[in-house]
Order: structure tokens, then C-alpha cells, then sequence
């Protein structure tokens, strides 16, 4: 835990961020417009969203490296606005951007950002010490961060927004660009700092990982909380619809309306290529690329051979069938019509 | 005390960057050495000015006309004198430009002289090299009104001898060569007398001296730069938003960054005053010099922030620091000496921080103390504030 978090001593389940009616305008473009959420202590808390949905934004004024345009922001009762420093001393932040000094090894690198938190002495080298086995990474500790992977650079990422115990760590898309076993060892530090009393905000775009880690999700898109709750209250806005995934060569004409006007299907979305959902695509476009078409349906067994059936009188070339239960890419896909990668 | 952390950073970044080590240091001192070397030599041979003796006459005082060009010693540092047998020859070197001039003695110089004559002297000059052919024409007239002080004064002398109840032959001869010796004397007194007027006062620079002061400053300038460079590469890299994300005030970020830079200059100008000093330079007082020093790193850090707060992007922080190292240090006299230039351009060298630097150093290599060169301190500080406030009040954070 923290200095600060020690002094104070935590309780679970009370309000440590409170976001109210949020809005930062640049210019006359609204990167987030009226966002409001809190998140408890002791929980991971995620922000899913496409990219340019205003995560990052959100979290940023939630740092106090921004100033809101409207609305306020809270952190343990302490406004950003008010008093900034108080509230970068509960916080421990890990941008997107591996925010290192490449030419200055790990371990200098850790000592720098310790100091810039205010540890010194003992008490510095043995906080650098421990993120450095948390990152897994103590044995290359003497080593320049130019010379790591881009995974170990991830780590030692996180490693810097640690070494204070923040009792709220803001976890910015930590695990963009990495393989999948730096990406594990990232989920897995998270559980284990959540474990040790870490109050997590995590944004990313990879619902897989907020599934994975989180108590509670807010869905952001265009600026806005579009949907808040837990992964199963989330889940439950869809319903029991599955999303049956069809990629096909050729969409010849008619043919989505052939399937909408099928019983038991509640929606249909396309688009290019392999991605799902977003924005109808005309016969030419799809000749060249291919598309997916996406089905919502709550009786997924009997739908998907009537949509198959369908496809396959329309002469479409099918590539792809894939049925799966709702999960946040459904629910996404069901508040937005579009996919979270889109 | 998070500011010294932040600097002691940036210098450790920067010491392990061999090309910055490369540009701030060895660059300038290999610079020092080229150009002290090549200028230095081009200067020495531009100083002194070639020219062609071509003495026809039969006579005594040809010879001692065309002498002055290789024995006096004022006018042995003006010129690069060669004897040359025939005005054919001369004429020809110097219409190829290898020589500035040309004196050509007739055969009956010393004879006209004798005789009461006038006699005429021929200078060939190259339309081309004015001053040079001004100062060989005004040398050449200078020795011809000697020798024509030194004829007439023994022409008058002898008249007046001969009208003198004197009769003795050695008093007449020695009357009329104290006369003459008395010419001789009030014309080389002449000569020097111009010399004295235009030498300069003080201690004299060499090419090594000045273009020490002069690199150094301007590598002062490049070492300020980084600092600007570091900023904005923080910036995009987002290490700069990251330590805006830790309790850590604006005011201590650019301090330290500043701190950094600061140090980086003043260990750049203490290994380059080491150098150049090993190598015979003598900068003259060193309080006097360590406060121009200081008070140059001062305005080149501020002009770093200014630049920084100016250029959005590396790319454009790399150009406008180019285009301003570059302008100032050519109007402020890094690469030749202000008083080359025209005179509607030397003033301008006041804008520049290279101007007001390199005109301390430059004083105090001749010899001045502290005292008077704190106002060129005066304006480096104000430079330094100038430039400061504006780029800590312009700069983008985010």
C-alpha cells in the first residue's frame, strides 16, 4: 500500500474516484462529453471502448494532466482541480506510451520515477527491487531499456506506476503491441496488485481482458458512458442473443434483407472485410474484400441454418460461420452497431 | 528536491550520448584547431601585401628607396616584397593578380635627383585590389617624398655651404650629410607615425584566441539547444505528461530541466576553456571570464526554452535552433571578426548572444577585468530573462 493509503486506511467498498458530468472540449470537438462513474475502492474498475472513444482523455483528467472543461473529478474526496498534488500521490499511473528513458538501464529508470514520487534511500532501492520481480525482469535490471522487448518495456512500464503503492493504479491500454505472454504476465500482475488491496482503473479496447480482469466495465463510445455495470449486468442488456458471424466472399443484392426477414433474428449488421459490425458496404466494395455479416438472435441453433440456407440460395460464397454467446463485443455491437475494434 | 533529480537525469542521458558528446565537445575543438589554422594563415597572408621592387636606377638613392620595402621593420609587416628584374615582368604578375603592386625605379633616378631634376617613380597597381594599391601607392609616396626631402636637403645645404666663409671641405661635407641624415630622419618618422595610427590597442588576439572565444560560444549554443530538444522529445515520448502525473510541480520540471542544461554548458565551456588553454590560449581574467561564461549558458538556456515553447515538434525545434545558432553566431562574430563586416551590419551583432559574449571575451583577452565587461554580463542576463520568460509563459505542457 502507499504512504498515503496508510495513513488513510482504506474502505472497501467506499468511493474512491467520483466523476461527475465530466466534459473536455478541444476546440469545438468534444473528446469527452458528460461522462460521470465512480469506482470503489478495492475493485478493478474497466473503460472499454474503440479507440477515440475519450478514454484516455477521462483518465487523463483523472491524473490531473488535464483540466476538465466542465464537470469535476474526485479522487479519495480530493478534487483535481483543488489539489492536484494530494491527488497524484494516491495515484500511480501507467500511460499508453512506454513513458521510459531508453538509454538509462531498468533499474535507473525505476530509481528515477521513484524520486519523482518521492522515495528515497532504503527505502527506493528496495521498492525498485520488488518491481523489478514483479515485472520479472531483476535479473536484466542492469540493462538499457533500448535493448528490451517490446513486452519487458511494457513491464517495466507498469513497474514505474507502482513503486509508490498507489491505492488507485490508472492502467492506460497496457498491453498495446505486445505478444501474448507479455500480455499475460500483465493481466496476471494486475490480479495479483488488485489482490494485494490495488484499486485498478483499466481502460483498453480488448474485451477479453476486461472480461478477464474486471468488477465493473463502463462502455465508452464518442465521448459518452453508453452502458456501467458489472460483466454480467452488461451481458444482461443483450439478453440471451448470440451473435452468429458469417464471413462471406460475395453479398449479392437482397440478400440482408432476405435474412432480416427471417423469424427469431433481431438484428443484422455488415462490413468489409473480416471485421464485424459498423457500417453497410456496397456489392462492389465486398467483391473485392470480402464481408461479415453479423446476426443477433436469441435462438442461435435454429437461426444459423436458416441464415446459412439463405446464403446459400443467394449464391454468397461462404468463408466463415462463428456462433457465440453474449459477451462485451455483443454488447458493444448491440448498444452501437458497431465493433470494438472498428 | 525533485529538480536535481530531473537534471542530474538529463546530464546522464546526454554524457551517454556519444553524438552529443561528439557536437558539444570534440566538434567545437576541432573547429577551434581548423579554422585558427587555415584563417589564421589566410589572415597573415591577406595582412601583408605583395608586391613587386624593380630597381633600373644607376644611382645610390634607387637602392635606398626600394630597400624600405625589405629592411624596415614597419613596413616589412606590411608587405611581401620581391625584387624583380624587369617592369615587363612586373607588369605581367601583377596583371595575373599575383601581386597587388609594382614600384618600378628609372635609370636616372639618383641622377635627376642630383641634378636638381624631378624624377618620376612607377607604380603599377591592380584596378582589382584597391586597397591594397592604396596602401602600396601612400607607402610608395612616402618613401619618394624621403628620398626627395633627403636630394633637396643637400642640394640646399651644399648652396648655402658654398656661400658660407667656411672653406674646409670636411666641414661642408659634414654639414651637408647631417642635412640629409636629417631628411631621412623626419620622413621614417613620418612613415612610422601612420603605422602607429592604425595598430591596434592592447594585447593582441590570435586567429587560435579568437575563434576559441568564438566556438565555444557558439558550441555553447548548440549544448543550450539540446536542452530545447529534450523538452519536446519528452514531450511526444510522454515521459514530460507522465512526470505531470506525479506530484511533481511545473516549476520543478523545467528547473530541473534547466539545471540540467545549465551544468551541461558550464562543464562544455570548462572543458573547452581547458583545451584551448593547454594549446596556448590565454583567455586573460579568469572572474571576469567565468561571468561571461555563466552569463552566456544563462541566455543560451533561456533561448532553449524559448525555442522549445516555439517549435511544436522535434523536427521544427531542430530547424528554428539551426536557423538562430546560425544567425547568430554569423552576425555575432563566431566565424570572423565583427569589425569585417560592413558598417550597417555591426550593429545588428547587438541582437545576438554570440555578439555581446564574444565582445567580452574578447576585451578581457586584451587584458580587461570583471568591471568592464558587466555590461555585456548585463545584457546576456537580460537576453536570458527575455527569451525565458516568454518560452516558459508560451510552453506547451501536454
Amino acid at each position: 500500500m502507499s504512504e498515503a493509503a496508510q495513513q488513510t486506511p482504506a474502505t472497501p467498498g467506499g468511493e474512491i474516484v467520483v466523476v461527475t458530468n465530466l466534459v473536455k472540449r478541444f476546440g469545438t470537438h468534444a473528446a469527452v462529453d458528460g461522462v460521470s462513474f465512480s469506482i470503489r475502492e478495492g475493485e478493478v474498475f474497466g473503460l472499454l471502448g474503440p479507440n477515440g472513444a475519450g478514454k484516455t482523455t477521462t483518465i487523463s483528467m483523472i491524473s490531473c494532466l488535464l483540466a476538465p472543461t466542465e464537470g469535476t473529478v474526485s479522487v479519495d474526496g480530493a478534487l483535481t482541480t483543488k489539489e492536484p498534488m494530494r491527488v497524484q500521490g494516491i495515484l500511480g499511473v501507467v500511460p499508453q506510451e512506454i513513458a521510459l528513458y531508453p538509454t538509462l538501464t531498468a533499474a535507473e529508470n525505476l530509481k528515477f520515477w521513484g524520486r519523482m514520487y518521492g522515495l528515497h534511500g532504503q527505502l527506493l532501492e528496495q521498492r525498485v527491487a520488488e518491481a523489478l520481480d514483479l515485472a520479472g525482469l531483476a535479473d536484466r535490471a542492469k540493462e538499457r531499456v533500448e535493448t528490451y522487448s517490446g513486452g519487458m518495456k511494457r513491464r517495466i512500464n507498469i513497474a514505474a506506476g507502482i513503486l509508490h503503492h498507489p491505492r488507485l493504479l490508472v492502467m492506460d491500454e497496457p498491453t498495446v503491441g505486445i505478444d501474448p505472454q507479455s500480455r499475460n504476465h500483465i493481466l496476471e500482475t494486475v490480479k495479483e496488485l488488485n489482490r494485494r488491496g490495488m484499486t485498478v482503473l483499466y481502460t483498453s479496447h480488448y474485451m477479453e481482458e476486461v472480461e478477464f480482469l474486471c468488477d465493473r466495465v463502463g462502455i465508452m463510445d464518442h465521448g459518452r458512458v453508453i452502458a456501467l455495470g458489472t460483466i454480467d449486468e452488461l451481458k444482461r442488456l443483450v439478453g440471451d442473443e448470440n451473435v452468429i458471424t458469417v464471413r462471406v466472399e460475395t453479398l449479392p443484392d437482397g440478400v440482408l434483407d432476405a435474412l432480416r426477414a427471417l423469424p427469431d433474428v433481431d438484428s443484422v449488421t455488415v462490413s468489409e472485410g473480416e471485421s464485424e459490425g459498423a457500417e453497410e458496404v456496397d456489392a462492389d466494395e465486398v467483391a473485392s474484400e470480402g464481408a461479415s455479416i453479423q446476426v443477433l438472435s436469441r435462438d442461435s441453433g435454429a437461426v444459423v441454418a436458416d441464415v446459412v440456407g439463405v446464403l446459400g440460395r443467394a449464391h454468397a460464397r461462404i468463408l466463415s460461420v462463428d456462433v457465440r454467446e453474449p459477451n462485451l463485443e455483443s454488447v458493444f455491437l448491440h448498444l452501437t452497431g458497431k465493433s470494438l475494434r472498428d | 528536491m525533485r529538480w536535481i533529480h530531473i537534471g542530474i537525469r538529463d546530464l546522464t542521458i546526454t554524457v551517454r550520448d556519444k553524438a552529443s558528446i561528439g557536437i558539444l565537445i570534440a566538434m567545437p575543438m576541432i573547429l577551434i584547431v581548423i579554422l585558427s589554422s587555415a584563417l589564421g594563415n589566410l589572415a597573415e597572408n591577406l595582412g601583408k601585401t605583395a608586391i613587386g621592387v624593380v630597381n633600373l636606377d644607376r644611382g645610390r638613392i634607387g637602392g635606398e628607396v626600394t630597400d624600405g620595402f625589405f629592411k624596415d621593420g614597419q613596413l616589412t609587416k606590411l608587405f611581401a616584397a620581391q625584387r624583380l628584374n624587369t617592369p615587363e615582368q612586373a607588369r605581367e604578375l601583377v596583371a595575373r593578380g599575383d601581386l597587388a603592386g609594382a614600384l618600378i625605379v628609372p635609370e636616372d633616378f639618383s641622377r635627376n635627383l642630383n641634378n636638381g631634376r624631378a624624377s618620376e617613380l612607377t607604380l603599377l597597381t591592380d584596378p582589382g585590389r584597391e586597397i591594397a594599391g592604396v596602401v602600396t601607392r601612400s607607402v610608395a609616396e612616402s618613401l619618394s617624398i624621403r628620398v626627395s626631402s633627403a636630394s633637396i636637403a643637400a642640394r640646399t645645404a651644399a648652396f648655402y655651404a658654398l656661400r658660407l666663409p667656411v672653406k674646409n671641405p670636411a666641414i661642408i661635407n659634414a654639414t651637408i650629410g647631417k642635412a640629409i641624415q636629417s631628411a631621412r630622419e623626419t620622413g621614417t618618422i613620418e612613415a612610422v607615425a601612420l603605422d602607429e595610427r592604425t595598430a591596434a590597442k592592447g594585447e593582441e588576439i590570435s586567429q587560435l584566441a579568437y575563434y576559441s572565444g568564438g566556438m565555444s560560444v557558439m558550441f555553447l549554443m548548440f549544448g543550450a539547444m539540446f536542452g530545447a530538444f529534450s523538452l519536446v522529445r519528452e514531450r511526444d515520448n510522454w515521459t514530460l505528461p507522465r512526470m505531470l502525473m506525479t506530484p511533481t510541480s511545473r516549476v520543478e520540471i523545467l528547473g530541473g530541466k534547466l539545471f540540467g542544461v545549465f551544468i551541461i554548458g558550464v562543464v562544455q565551456f570548462a572543458v573547452l576553456y581547458g583545451f584551448t588553454s593547454a594549446i596556448g590560449v590565454k583567455w586573460g581574467d579568469p572572474v571576469a571570464l567565468a561571468l561571461v561564461a555563466l552569463s552566456t549558458v544563462c541566455a543560451a538556456t533561456g533561448l532553449s526554452v524559448f525555442v522549445a515553447a516555439v517549435g511544436k515538434t522535434v523536427r521544427a525545434v531542430s530547424g528554428l535552433a539551426q536557423m538562430i545558432i546560425q544567425f547568430m553566431a554569423a552576425v555575432g562574430g563566431s566565424f570572423m571578426p565583427v569589425s569585417v563586416f560592413p558598417s550597417w551590419l555591426q550593429p545588428v551583432h547587438y541582437a545576438s548572444v554570440n555578439g555581446w559574449a564574444i565582445d567580452a571575451i574578447l576585451n578581457i583577452m586584451r587584458g580587461s577585468h570583471a568591471v568592464s565587461v558587466l555590461p555585456n554580463v548585463a545584457a546576456l542576463l537580460f537576453i536570458a530573462a527575455l527569451f525565458f520568460g516568454v518560452g516558459a509563459w508560451r510552453l506547451r505542457w501536454e
